[in-house]
């Protein structure tokens, strides 16, 4: 029972890490929250609903959520932060991006109501399971979890060592120097708003498949919890989300193991104040935080 | 024959106050300007201009007879204009090789390579060679952030060449160094004088742009005072006043 609580725990943590990653690359390259974010994440479940609905497979339910959301997040980008470049424009891109995020959901309720809608996934593979260890894995929660880590892997391997990469690190250090030899700025913070947003889709559209519904209150609810952990695991450190994704996600499955349920949505929220104050840059940032600098 | 750089009438107004007041000056291929003048005399302002860090008030920047007075500061990097900051301004969170290697940007009409070509060799090989001719090979992994100051300027210089620019501009390149250095310093500018266009070069150390220019510009107040050979123009009474009035104010 244990094991399986933990492992429940790393799938769901690897979800809060997936966004938290795509709210901590944005700020790392612009500085800014982007709180449209959240609800980008739960219209991801929704497009997961409407393509199983129409007979799509579960891998392209989640191309699909990763491409739909990765649109939105270049829109979001053009609407509520291209205008607000300057430093002194933080609050302004936020309230733009947080009005982006609720028209959303707005939207999403329009289109299909207030309550959740079901997924229909076929009875077969809801089931699946595999044997590990003496402990039976859902099929459904294991592939969710190496969808997971793929897609982290990927963004880490392309920030590391690719040209866009560096491009990325670049426009985050300086974006007059970043010009000044050659890289297209704005190009490069549109590809950041479609990697961290498409991220968020697929996450969005994993907890649905994996829930076996879509509900809009996760922008909320998780969306939220998802940039608590972002700051505990350090402002703009995509090892620190990583990390603190894992770690909120099992602490809050041991939570409920051990019948402490109640506590572990505030929990977050208490560990994240009690971090901030005593280590301002996140648990684990290597380096000081922009914030800390500043 | 029209030059290769022409600045005609350059204004550049900052909340009413003026730092380029009619700017005009031509540069010729494979010259070597210096750019002289006291303090705040906007010579810092008129590469910012010209590098598309400010937008121009009014007046023209031409390069090779396009007008590219307001196109975006990436653009004109493509378009080979590169430059140094006075203050050094390397990416210090990523290593000395990385920062060449993301001032190499001829991919960037690619997407494809600019995705998956990460560390390919013959573009690290480039890069190597420019660590290697500044002096700072033995460095390519430390992080940019832990140079000392010298060795900080010649990887702004390196970064600034990566493109393969057709002009650069260098913004008091020697400050903060001592002789030693900026004989060093010297020796590396001479050294690539031969694969640009054209090197403009803001200095304060008269015996090194002496030494270097081919011409001089001088500035004071936002305007040019005098044009000519370098021994001319530091005859010239009325630059000899502008420092001599600049020096007497800052004493």
């Amino acid at each position: 029972m244990l094991t399986e609580q933990i492992v429940n725990g790393i799938v769901m943590g690897s979800l809060y890490a997936l966004i938290a990653q795509g709210y901590t690359l944005v700020f790392g390259v612009l500085d800014k929250l982007n709180f449209a974010h959240g609800e980008i994440f739960m219209f991801g479940g929704y497009v997961a609903v409407a393509s199983v609905a129409m007979g799509a497979s579960i891998p392209l339910a989640l191309l699909l959520a990763l491409l739909a959301c990765g649109a939105l997040g270049l829109a979001v980008e053009l609407v509520s932060f291209r205008k607000f470049r300057s430093h002194d424009a933080h609050i302004t891109a936020a309230l733009s991006s947080f009005a982006f995020g609720l028209v959303l959901l707005d939207l999403v309720q329009k289109a299909w109501g207030t309550e959740p809608v079901a997924i229909e996934l076929p009875h077969a593979l809801r089931i699946a399971s595999v044997e590990f260890l003496g402990v039976r894995f859902s099929v459904v929660k294991l592939a969710i979890l190496v969808v997971a880590l793929v897609l982290m892997f990927a963004l880490h391997l392309a920030i590391a060592r690719t040209r866009l990469g560096r491009s990325i690190r670049a426009v985050a250090e300086s974006a007059t120097s970043a010009a000044l030899y050659g890289i297209n700025v704005t190009r490069v913070i549109q590809i950041v708003f479609l990697l961290a947003s498409a991220m968020a889709g697929v996450a969005g559209a994993a907890l649905a498949i994996r829930t076996g519904f879509a509900a809009n209150e996760v922008g909320f609810t998780l969306g939220l919890k998802a940039l608590a952990i972002m700051a505990i695991g350090g402002m703009g450190d995509l090892r620190g989300a990583f990390l603190g994704g894992l770690l909120i996600g099992v602490f809050e499955a041991l939570a409920f193991q051990w019948g402490f349920g109640q506590i572990a949505d505030t929990g977050v929220w208490l560990f994240m104040i009690f971090v901030l104050l005593v280590r301002p840059t996140g648990l684990f940032a290597a380096r000081a935080s922009k914030e800390a600098r500043a | 024959m029209s030059a290769l750089l022409e600045i005609r009438a350059l204004h550049k107004q900052f909340r009413g106050l003026t730092a380029l007041d009619d700017v005009s000056f031509d540069v010729a291929q494979g010259e070597l300007l210096g750019l002289i003048g006291p303090n705040g005399a906007g010579k810092s302002v008129l590469i910012n201009v010209v590098s598309g860090v400010y937008a121009a008030s009014a007046g023209t920047v031409w390069l090779r007879g396009t007008d590219v007075t307001s196109l975006p500061t990436y653009q004109l990097a493509r378009r080979g204009i590169a430059r140094t900051y006075q203050n050094i301004r390397l990416f210090a969170r990523m290593s000395v090789l990385e920062n060449v290697l993301v001032a190499d940007q001829r991919y960037s009409a690619r997407p494809f390579r600019t995705l998956f070509a990460g560390g390919r060799r013959e573009d690290c090989a480039a890069a190597e060679v420019l660590l290697e001719r500044v002096g700072l090979a033995a460095k390519r992994d430390a992080l940019a952030g832990t140079l000392a100051y010298g060795e900080a300027r010649r990887l702004e210089i390196a970064r600034a060449l990566a493109g393969r620019p057709r002009l650069l501009f260098l913004d008091e390149p020697a400050a903060g160094m001592n002789e030693l250095e900026s004989e060093e310093l010297a020796a590396v500018i001479r050294s690539f004088r031969a694969e640009l266009d054209v090197i403009v070069l803001i200095e304060h150390d008269v015996a090194l742009i002496r030494e270097l220019s081919d011409r001089l510009v001088v500035m004071d107040s936002g305007k040019v005072i005098a044009v000519g050979k370098p021994a001319e123009v530091l005859a010239d009474p009325r630059v000899i006043e502008a420092y001599l009035g600049a020096e007497e104010a800052d004493g």
